[in-house]
Formats: C-alpha cells, structure tokens, sequence
C-alpha cells in the first residue's frame, strides 16, 4: 500500500512537472523578439548660400555705379554669403577671375574689398575667424578669408534657418573724376571648403 | 546565452552613427561689374554750387583804373569731350546809366588748375579770351571747349582735380554813366559732347 502510493505521488509529481514545462515551453514559443537596428548616418556637409535667398552655389551680381561728384563718398556694393558645415575645419577662400578695365582706367588697386563676419541666432559666431579684413584686388589671386575651427552650429535647428555664419563682403571705389565713362568687370569666386 | 544577451542589448539600445569624412566643396561666384557714369559739376571756387554775385562800384574820377569784378569757377568732368557754355539775360534798364553792354569787358581765362588736373583739358574758345558783354546772346555759346576729362590723376576726394574757368567782368569808371543800377545775369551750363 506505501509502495502503490509511492508510486501514485512519483506519477503526479512527474504529470505536473510534465505540466508545468509544457506551460513554460508554451509561453517561450508564444515570446517573440523584433530587433531593429537604426544606422543614423551623418555625412559631411558643407553649403554656400546666398545671404538674401538662401540659394545654394549662387551667382551675384554687384553692380557699382560710379558717378564722380564732388564731396560723394565711395560708392560701393555687397555679395553677402551664408556658411553651414558640420565639420570641424574648413576654409572659404576668394579667387579673383580675369580684371576688364573696358575704357574706364579703373586699376585693380582702386578697388578695395572688405570682409566682415556676423553668426545666426543658432550658430557659433567664433566657429570662424576672418583671415583677412581689407585689401585692394590687385593684392589678392587666391586668398583666405575666413578660417573655421568648428562647425557652424552651436545648437540644435531643426530647419537650419538660424544657422548660419555670414560673411559680408563689400567692394567699393572712389568716385573720382579720373575715372572715364565704361564699365570695368572682375569675377571672384567664393570656395568653401573642408580640408 | 550571456554573449547572446549582450549582442542584442547592444543592437537594441545603440543607435549607431557614423561620420564620414567625405571632403567636400562649394562655391559661389559674385560678379562685379563697376560702371562709371558721365560726371560734369561746375561749381564756385570754393566747391559749392550757389550762383555768384559779381558787383562792381563805379566812381568815375580822372585816372581811375577800370572796374573789375570776376567769377571764377571749377569744372570737373570725365568726358572726354565737354564744353562750357554760357548765355547771358538782357541788360535791365541800360537806360538809368547809359551803359551799354558793348561797355562791359568781358574775359574768359584759365586759372590756376588743381594739381591733379589735366591743363591742357580745355581752351577757351573764339573771341572769349578778351571781349565785350555784347559778344554774348541769349543763346547758349561755347566759352570754353573740352577735349579731355579734367583729371590728370587719381584724386579719391575730387579736391585737386579742378580745371579753372575765371570770367572777368570790367567797366570803365567813365563820367559819361549816370548814377544808378544796371544787372545782367550770365548762365553757365558744363554739357558733354
């Protein structure tokens, strides 16, 4: 009689392990595991826009008119450029194209271009610092002008609009008499660039 | 099991983000194209632009020397080809004093030029070096004509690069005038040509 209830207590206790592991493989086979790997690739980016439009890569036009007077002030005129980049060097360098004097006897020494540098609201304004501030063309070929040590952003901005590191440059001329009625011309190309 | 647990708590919590250094460039272009404009100004000799009022006093008297009184001017232009011209109203009441502008000498000079300016720019033209009031009408005449700009070399403030027109205007102290008042205006016009 011990035996046989011996035997009964081994059979249950076996039917109810049997039991429970099946309960236990049931729940492992209903468990399932997603596994998504998110790959948040950030390359470099380096845009030149137009400070007024914010078109990239833009062409302006400057267009002085000198029209000698006595007591005028130098006339001048502006190509205004925005600079974002998420990298931690870069440079943005002037290459002045082919000078036409036309009949004007305008010198590239009478023409003087200067630099000045302001940030956005969301930009790191020390994120550059001017290499050069004034000078006439006919010292400048391919010249510096601002050297970056870090990206142009100092916070988040979802739409990039605030950004930006301006760079205003302002060409002007005497309004002299010694100059004569025509039209000189000089392409400068503005190269933004990370080394 | 524990390397298996490590993997998936890897992938699951790191998102990974890598930067590449991809180098790159871009550029803009500003085309500057300067115009220079047709500029003529003529002004006083102190380079202001008001009228001058040449007066002159007539005392007749045995051996007085005529009566002067001048306008001079700066002209300025960087056409190469100019000319100043001038025109003058009708004498008021020539009667009152009995002068005539046959009376009235008038001579067209060039003065002392700005030290950036070009001398050889103009000349005066005609008759107008040493004349009489009549030779002017009330037509506008060329008393000086230009065949440069006035400049000779840069002058970033326009200070020097003056060219310089002086009109002498001369009346003998002569008993035969009558006391009184007589005017006559002279226009003076800088065109290009």
């Amino acid at each position: 009689m011990k035996k046989s209830k011996l035997n009964l207590f081994i059979f249950q206790t076996v039917l109810i392990i049997l039991f429970l592991s099946n309960f236990v493989f049931c729940i492992k086979t209903q468990a399932q595991i997603a596994t998504i790997t998110d790959n948040f690739t950030v390359n470099s980016s380096l845009v030149i826009s137009d400070a007024t439009t914010e078109a990239n890569n833009p062409t302006l036009n400057v267009n002085i008119s000198v029209t000698p007077d006595v007591g005028a002030s130098a006339a001048s005129g502006s190509a205004n450029f925005r600079l974002r980049t998420n990298q931690a060097m870069w440079t943005l360098t002037a290459t002045k194209g082919a000078f036409s004097a036309g009949t004007t006897g305008i010198a590239q020494s009478d023409i003087t271009l200067a630099l000045a540098t302001s940030a956005g609201s969301t930009a790191n304004a020390s994120a550059g610092t001017r290499a050069f501030v004034s000078n006439t063309l006919n010292n400048i070929t391919t010249t510096t002008l601002v050297s970056g040590t870090a990206k142009t952003s100092s916070s988040r901005d979802s739409t990039n609009t605030n950004n930006y590191f301006q760079v205003n440059s302002t060409y002007s001329i005497n309004q002299d008499f010694f100059f004569t009625p025509g039209s000189a011309t000089v392409p400068i190309t503005y190269t933004f660039t990370s080394p | 099991m524990k390397k298996h647990s490590l993997i998936l708590s890897a992938l699951l919590v790191v998102a990974v983000c890598s930067f590449t250094n991809i180098q790159k460039a871009d550029a803009a272009v500003a085309n500057l194209t300067i115009t220079v404009m047709n500029g003529l100004t003529i002004t006083d000799t102190s380079n202001t632009t008001n009228p001058q009022n040449v007066a002159i006093a007539i005392t007749p008297d045995v051996g007085a020397a005529a009566q002067t009184g001048n306008a001079n001017f700066y002209i300025r232009s960087n056409y190469p080809t100019w000319s100043l011209t001038a025109l003058r109203s009708a004498l008021s009441d020539p009667s009152s004093t009995g002068l005539a502008l046959t009376d009235i000498g008038y001579a067209v000079t060039l003065g002392t030029h700005g030290t950036n300016a070009n001398a050889s720019a103009g000349a005066v033209a005609g008759s107008f070096a040493s004349t009489t009031l009549n030779t002017l009408t009330t037509s506008a005449q060329a008393i000086v004509t230009g065949s440069a700009k006035t400049s000779s070399a840069r002058d970033s403030a326009n200070t020097q690069n003056f060219f310089k027109v002086n009109n002498a205007f001369t009346v003998n102290q002569d008993f035969f005038f009558s006391p009184g008042v007589v005017t006559v205006s002279v226009t003076y016009a800088l065109t290009a040509i």
